[in-house]
């Protein structure tokens, strides 16, 4: 821990909006708790016999470029035979018009010249570096000897305007110091000693300023103040900057925009999409996926949805999927689909939802373009969600002369041999005294989302601004995605005709302007 | 706003009849209120031979953060599966669709592959002897079941898909899907 603490001096950079007139520098001060904060005996025996073992924390403020002396500065300066160059000077007028009173914690200001700024410690440019390391690498010896000078001096055109900056940096330094100094009784100079508490270096071309140590916590992380050898003289301090109340009014207004701003869009984008208020909004996705062991091939399947009044639909109830070919797989003839269908139920809040029936006819088509029905399958949909897959077995009905059905279908084909569907679904109600023949299989998946208005959430308010915009521009792309398509097939269809469509053209314009009337025919 | 992660690997591709290699173009399709936040909703496997029995192992990765405002339009996968010859011709071979399912865990769905016919008999016999093969278009008609009824395909092999779902907050919002 006190290693910690004696390593803990770390380094501030702060990049800064406006010049440091109103920055304010707090250096607050107090004895280490340890041997050395006890009382002396002599006060002890002197006073009360109360052990006094107060902390009092120094607080000292000073402005940048405050100057602030210290008990031999005062002792210096008040004599002007002391006073050499201007600057001491200055400060023999100021201690006599002020009447300055002498202070442990001092500063050094810029005029003073008493300490190193950073620009001793400025590094070189990257070029010369270069060119440095290159003569490390002795691989300027050829070159040299070859056009024999040195072409050091051309690379300062090089240089770019960052590395000029570099050359140009400027740096105004304070540094606030401890006097721990020893004096007599008539406070003169015996044995000089000061320690460094903090350094401020301001670099006016970029405007930043170095901080070392950085803002620390006199609870937390106090600093301690120690000789340059490293030898503790009982005292912690820390350091607070203030830079001027305006800066942070105006980052606190930037936050609040920033804020509201956020809040705007969050609430456009917080605007789940709910169903209208009493009711529970169904969202179906169907896929007919394969079809399996049927006698013909060249198949598509015919689809019908039945659904219960009470239910709200807008979506497209029947419909067919593309004709398909088989493929052999295990020596099973399989047909794919692939098929979906989505549909969007509502219902009322307080009712049982119903199923919903699901009719589906197996059609094959021959090269002749006779359709012949492969079988009928039935599926009751219960409006439950989660994802389910069926394998849906068919049949059809079969007539009683089995020679006459046989050559009928193989002659004539022939398809739609259940007039109502619902036959099928309650076969008890309808007069159903025909035997059924079992044929293929279908295999479907669906999947089932339901969604309801919950407490806490209203359904949001049609947003005039953004979703008309955004339906617009939806349109716009829609309208723009189509036009690029139908020219790239249009460049497409037209690349590969080449002089011959331009012959033809020709011939084209000779044909249409024989009309006669000025006015050209289109096919 | 809900959430939905999908994660998973496209496995392979089995059955299809073609003896060169074989690569899949896949594209995630969603309704106008999803929002890829992170992850690539379009790609490509590596083209792979047929092996012994008849299938092409991928093993592509899928890792794909959706936001949404809405259940509708909720995500399908797309899938083109084409072959690469030995001469660097590539055509397509099969086109897929399946809509992802809502319920979380893991899934193993298969997709299965189809392709438009050759509508004519030379067309056929240069499909037989060259190679090549019809494409759609308007890639629009794999995923929506409209205006498919005019087409003529044929079926192909399937494609094996194995996917994790992860939703988050849809509860929140009244969603119910389990």
């Amino acid at each position: 821990m006190n290693d910690f603490n004696r390593c803990n001096k770390v380094t501030g950079v702060y990049w800064l909006k406006k010049d440091l007139s109103d920055l304010k520098i707090k250096v607050k001060l107090k004895s280490q708790d340890g041997v050395i904060s006890l009382p002396k005996f002599e006060d002890y025996t002197k006073g009360s016999n109360n052990l006094k073992l107060d902390n009092v924390v120094e607080e000292h403020i000073f402005k940048w470029q405050e100057k602030q002396f210290s008990c031999w500065e005062i002792q210096r300066y008040t004599d002007t035979h002391n006073c050499i160059t201007e600057t001491d000077l200055n400060y023999h007028e100021l201690i006599e018009n002020q009447d300055s009173t002498p202070s442990k914690v001092f500063t050094y200001i810029h005029d003073d010249y008493y300490l190193p700024l950073p620009l001793e410690s400025k590094k070189k440019n990257g070029v010369l570096n270069l060119d440095t390391y290159l003569d490390k690498l002795s691989l300027n010896d050829g070159i040299g000897k070859v056009f024999g000078g040195d072409t050091l001096s051309t690379t300062h055109l090089f240089k770019s305007e960052e590395n000029l900056n570099v050359d140009t940096e400027e740096w105004v330094a304070m540094h606030v110091v401890y006097d721990n100094s020893d004096y007599n009784e008539d406070s003169q100079l015996i044995y000089k000693q000061e320690a460094t508490l903090l350094s401020l270096y301001h670099n006016t071309t970029l405007n930043y300023l170095i901080i070392m140590p950085d803002v620390n916590s006199l609870d937390m992380n106090p600093y301690s103040v120690e000789t340059a050898a490293g030898v503790p003289w009982g005292y912690q301090y820390a350091v607070e900057l203030e830079f001027g109340d305006q800066c942070g009014e105006e980052l606190s207004m930037l936050l609040k925009k920033v804020h509201k701003r956020w809040e705007r869009k969050q609430k456009h984008l917080l605007n789940f999409i709910m169903p209208p208020p009493g009711t529970r909004q169904f969202y179906i996705t169907l896929e007919i996926l394969t079809a399996k062991a049927f006698d013909m091939d060249n198949l598509y399947i015919k689809f019908d949805i039945k659904i219960p009044e009470e239910i709200q639909c807008s979506d497209t109830l029947h419909g067919r999927t593309h004709t398909s070919e088989a493929v052999k797989i295990e020596g099973t003839e399989e047909w794919s689909f692939g098929h979906v269908i989505e549909l969007n139920l509502g219902i009322s809040n307080g009712m049982e939802p119903p199923s919903i029936k699901l009719f589906m006819e197996a059609i094959s088509s021959d090269w002749w373009g006779r359709h012949r029905t492969e079988g009928y399958c039935y599926l009751r949909l219960p409006l439950e969600p989660g994802c389910f897959t069926k394998t849906l077995s068919c049949s059809r009905p079969e007539e009683v002369n089995m020679v006459d059905a046989e050559s009928r279908r193989f002659f004539l084909g022939g398809c739609h041999l259940i007039k109502d569907l619902e036959v099928l679904a309650e076969p008890q109600l309808q007069e159903a005294n025909y035997t059924y023949t079992s044929t293929g299989s279908i295999k479907v998946r669906w999947n089932i989302i339901s969604q309801t208005q919950v407490g806490g959430f209203i359904a949001p308010a049609p947003q005039p601004g953004t979703s008309t915009a955004s339906v617009l521009l939806l349109g716009a792309e829609a309208a723009l995605k189509k036009y690029r398509k139908a020219r790239a097939r249009l460049a497409a269809a037209t690349k590969g005709l080449g002089d011959v469509k331009s012959n033809e053209s020709e011939a084209d314009v000779v044909i249409r302007g024989d009309d006669g009337n000025g006015i050209e025919k289109e096919d | 706003m809900a959430e939905l992660h999908i994660l998973g690997q496209i496995r392979f591709a089995s059955e299809f009849q073609e003896t060169s290699s074989l690569f899949c173009r896949y594209s995630f399709q969603s309704g106008p209120n999803w929002t890829v936040v992170s992850g690539w909703p379009e790609g490509q496997t590596v083209s792979g031979k047929v092996d012994n029995d008849k299938s092409v192992v991928w093993a592509h990765p899928l890792d794909i953060h959706y936001v949404t405002k809405g259940v509708q339009g909720w995500p399908k996968i797309i899938f083109q599966v084409s072959c690469l010859d030995s001469i660097g011709r590539s055509w397509i071979v099969g086109y897929g669709c399946c809509s992802l399912p809502a319920v979380p865990g893991p899934h193993i769905i298969n997709v299965n592959c189809w392709v438009p016919t050759p509508t004519t008999l030379t067309d056929r016999i240069r499909q037989y002897f060259l190679g090549g093969s019809h494409q759609l278009i308007q890639s629009d008609v794999v995923n929506l079941g409209l205006n498919r009824f005019k087409l003529k395909t044929k079926s192909k092999g399937s494609i094996q898909l194995q996917v994790t779902l992860l939703l988050r907050n849809f509860s929140q919002f009244g969603v119910e899907y389990k």
